[in-house]
């Protein structure tokens, strides 16, 4: 993964400064050197946050799964098997402690496989069973509805789901990057990130269609 | 994937084989053949065309929105996450010691 950093003005240290924009020293941070570790915080913390914030939806609470992630990283760095980035694999950290906490808050209340299924688009003989209809652009254009419906649409996507959209069109990650931090092939991946694609179309198409064609 | 779908796939393609393609010809990762055909196929087909339209409009509704509901990070986030670190690096040490 190659997160952007975001730079803050107060990021570095007084002492033995880095800029956030300086390369990672992975040989340093695997040695156990806390000022590399430090400086990957700084460069990662942002992001990770934005990630996790998605996932779990409460800011404090994402900000204590980070700091967990970054403790849990630490304490395990001799683990870290060299097959994905660092920084993915310290990010898979993050996300599997946030989908944990989600589910242990069960706050939401998602669609289940079966759902999932009925929001495909169903084929006979290789062509649309119900070919798709026009959406009308008067029911896209109030801003505040949409962004209510888009938000309630991806909240309603199983967690494995919405955290593949999170990582892919959200976090714009590659397939190849997703599937890491996910621990799944490449071709799960796209499966899973198509169906989600897909259920969420059929969501916002329940809202958007003009019901004249 | 049967045998005759492979060689059918070789002539045309079907709605339902353009709809299993969207994200690898979104992700621009089709080779060339399949992505010529599954091209000529939208040019031809007013359904797989609007079907297409909608997938990315969602895409781009999804990421439009989601950008503007995740707060920015709080300014203490870092200088937190450093104290916080700093109060527990010890901690493994010390349990494994225990």
């Amino acid at each position: 993964m190659a997160p952007s950093s975001q730079h803050k003005p107060n990021d570095p240290p007084a002492s033995g400064a880095r800029s956030a924009s300086d390369p990672l020293d992975v040989e340093a941070i695997l040695s156990g050197d806390r000022r590399a570790f430090e400086h990957l915080v700084r460069k990662e913390s942002p992001r990770l946050f934005r990630v996790i914030v998605r996932i779990i939806r409460d800011d404090d609470e994402a900000q204590s799964i980070m700091q967990e992630t970054f403790l849990q990283a630490y304490q395990r760095l001799d683990t870290f098997r060299g097959d994905a980035k660092l920084t993915t694999w310290i990010y898979a950290i993050g996300i599997n402690q946030a989908r944990a906490a989600l589910r242990k808050k069960r706050r939401t209340n998602p669609m289940e496989e079966a759902d999932m299924e009925r929001l495909q688009p169903s084929f006979n003989k290789g062509m649309y069973a119900e070919p798709p209809k026009e959406w009308d652009p008067q029911k896209m254009a109030e801003r505040s509805e949409r962004q209510r419906l888009v938000r309630e649409a991806v909240d309603q996507l199983p967690e494995n789901y919405r955290t593949v959209v999170i990582l892919r069109d959200l976090e714009e990650l590659s397939t190849a990057e997703a599937a890491d931090i996910l621990g799944i092939s490449e071709g799960a991946t796209r499966v899973r990130l198509h169906r989600a694609r897909k259920a969420l179309r059929s969501i916002l198409a329940s809202h958007f269609e003009d019901r004249a064609t | 994937m049967s045998l005759f779908t492979d060689i059918r796939r070789l002539f045309m393609l079907s709605c339902e084989d353009v709809n299993d393609f969207i994200v690898e010809y979104l992700d621009g990762t089709l080779d060339d053949r399949t992505r010529r055909r599954f091209e000529k196929h939208i040019a031809n087909c007013p359904a797989c065309s609007t079907y297409l339209d909608q997938y990315r409009e969602t895409v781009t509704l999804v990421k439009e929105e989601a950008d503007a509901d995740v707060p920015e990070p709080p300014e203490e986030l870092v200088d937190a996450t450093l104290d916080f670190l700093r109060q527990h690096y010890d901690d493994a040490a010390k349990n494994g010691a225990s």
